[in-house]
């Protein structure tokens, strides 16, 4: 039987810097993957010193391949720390950031915009408001049912009631949507896809993941004392519901910010945090950076992997729904011998 | 310091549970709440916790109204240990006595050595430092138990509140909690515990209220106030009290048994 053995602070930190570097090494060779290729040698040239012989390179590289590992890296650290965020809230490992139905409503958002022949910005727009409306709707209706004992309970069925109710909407956009572009379009957008990304929805995603991250970070040590739940937490000087409203907050900002511009990808704000709970215990503390690391480097291999694996680019949503579900299996084959 | 309630009425949405309830408890004393199951005595810790709102009357610690207090404030007064716990996350001991630090930290702040220093002393005046790095949820239950005791006092609190601390565990780990609870009385900390059996109290030599018919009766030391007519009233059982020999003055509760 494995033994869970309790780190010093001292080995935390030691595997955050491992992560970090993983991550470092997995952006820099991934700037030399995909149809053109470049090699790393000249990349670092031309990132240190400036130096290049390919007259393409400097457009590949900023333009190309640099907003896409950004957005990869944002996109599966931001999904992961929103995860294991949620995860801490509801106190259940097996939940992932779509809980309170954000990601039904970005993608009924989305079907929406795409039915109606939207812009590429106004599809973002739409997802996003859809997906931020659709967790406010979770909250007043658990705010109507009022039970006074088990708010995070009344949370869950709410979020059920939402996605459940948008999900059926974007069903019914796909129905009316013509089926020579628009039903397409719909379906691929649900599935996920770095593909079209840009510096310029970098440029909205990253001040909007970096202001939620900090609240996240610093609410971390509440969120561990949340693990017994409401009621105990109360009595160890946690004011719950301050507590409730910081995280659904940016957990959900956090998600909407990506998945607006990504589509739906399933499985990251499940299976990272877990994994990385598993890595280095569940101290949000460590969990939090940890999660946004793993995150990222998950979310970076993928993408290279649809970038280069295949002669058709198969999109993100299924590689990590593939890659995901036996990793997921792994994990708890192994962690269900030592401790939950 | 003390511990008062006043003349309240307890209950959830306008449902009395508990009414006319009058209370007092000061530090150095332990008091253990007797009723049958169902009688109150949740509703009671609840409404000390703060997370009931009373129905009419107050609360007060030294005078002061504690639903005027922040939540923070108050879990630096008042530390509970609960009943039933499931802890969905692997955290250490250690982790889980540490989170008793959190009254005395800031909304955005982590423990630090100092608190890691209080910690670790508490799980010593409870014998189960041994226990520091192991993980909570693969514990027995009484080692759970001492954990969450430890975990009250990090809070260095006043008042600890107790709801049957000593329920699902085994005989030998209820007479070690309760005797460590005795062990933890002294003039800075009062202890208000919920029993299931009234020979808890005489082991602590506790003072006793006792729950029924809706409201808080009776408040004694425990050799006046547990008679067997008392038994007979609260638990609907006929029991003897007896001593358990001629020199000692500790009583214990035999109950009859219809054979």
């Amino acid at each position: 039987m494995m033994e869970y053995k309790p780190h010093a602070s001292a080995s935390y930190a030691f595997i955050l810097s491992m992560l970090l570097f993983l991550l470092l090494f997995l952006t820099v060779y991934s700037f030399s993957i995909g149809r053109y290729t470049i090699h790393t040698k000249e990349i670092l040239e031309y990132v240190i010193f400036g130096k290049y012989n390919d007259v393409n390179l400097p457009t590949l590289i900023s333009n190309i391949r640099l907003p896409r590992i950004l957005g990869a890296i944002l996109a599966g650290g931001a999904l992961s720390v929103s995860g294991a965020a949620y995860q801490g809230l509801f106190r259940n490992p097996m939940v992932s950031p779509d809980i309170l139905g954000v990601s039904s409503g970005a993608g009924f958002g989305a079907s929406l915009a795409i039915l109606f022949s939207f812009s590429m910005v106004g599809i973002q727009l739409s997802a996003f408001c859809m997906g931020l409306l659709s967790v406010c709707l979770s909250l007043s209706i658990c705010k109507i049912t009022g039970s006074s004992r088990n708010k995070i309970l009344m949370l869950v069925l709410s979020g059920m009631i939402v996605g459940s109710t948008f999900s059926a909407l974007i069903s019914l956009m796909k129905y009316v949507a013509d089926g020579e572009y628009k039903l397409p379009d719909i379906t691929f957008w649900l599935m996920g896809s770095l593909n079209e990304i840009t510096m310029a929805e970098i440029r909205f995603i990253l001040p909007v993941v970096g202001i939620t991250l900090i609240p996240l970070y610093f609410a971390s040590w509440k969120l561990n004392v949340l693990s017994f739940g409401e009621e105990e937490a109360k009595s160890l000087g946690v004011n719950t519901r301050r507590l409730r409203v910081v995280i659904v907050c940016c957990a959900s900002l956090l998600t909407a910010s990506v998945i607006c511009v990504t589509g739906l990808i399933g499985w990251v704000g499940l299976i990272i945090p877990h994994f990385t709970r598993f890595l280095i215990g569940p101290n949000h503390k460590w969990l939090m950076p940890g999660s946004f690391l793993m995150g990222g480097i998950f979310m970076l291999a993928v993408d290279d992997i649809t970038r280069s694996a295949f002669a058709l680019e198969i999109p993100l949503g299924i590689i990590t729904s593939l890659i995901g579900a036996p990793v997921f299996f792994i994990i708890l084959k192994i962690s269900s011998k030592q401790t939950w | 310091m003390k511990l008062e309630i006043r003349n309240a009425t307890l209950g959830y949405n306008k449902k009395t549970i508990l009414s006319k309830v009058d209370l007092s408890i000061e530090t150095g004393e332990i008091v253990c709440v007797l009723g049958k199951n169902g009688a109150g005595k949740t509703t009671l810790f609840r409404s000390i916790l703060g997370s009931l709102h009373l129905l009419a009357g107050e609360i007060l610690i030294d005078g002061k109204r504690t639903d005027k207090m922040g939540i923070r404030t108050l879990a630096n007064r008042i530390a509970y240990v609960p009943q039933a716990r499931s802890l969905p996350f692997p955290f250490t001991v250690m982790d889980v006595v540490l989170f008793g630090r959190t009254p005395h930290l800031s909304f955005f702040s982590s423990p630090t050595k100092k608190d890691r220093i209080i910690a670790e002393d508490c799980l010593r005046k409870l014998h189960v430092l041994y226990l520091k790095d192991r993980i909570f949820t693969q514990l027995s239950g009484g080692e759970q138990q001492m954990v969450i005791v430890a975990r009250a006092l990090a809070q260095q609190p006043s008042f600890i509140i107790m709801d049957e601390p000593t329920s699902n565990l085994d005989f030998g780990n209820q007479i070690r909690i309760i005797s460590k609870i005795n062990e933890l009385r002294n003039e800075s900390l009062g202890i208000l515990m919920a029993t299931h059996s009234p020979d808890h109290a005489f082991m602590c030599k506790a003072n006793v209220a006792v729950i029924s018919d809706g409201t808080l009766s009776k408040k004694g030391f425990c050799n006046q106030v547990i008679t067997p007519e008392l038994l007979q009233n609260v638990y609907d059982t006929s029991v003897s009290v007896c001593c358990i020999n001629e020199q000692s003055e500790r009583k214990i509760c035999v109950p009859h048994m219809a054979i």
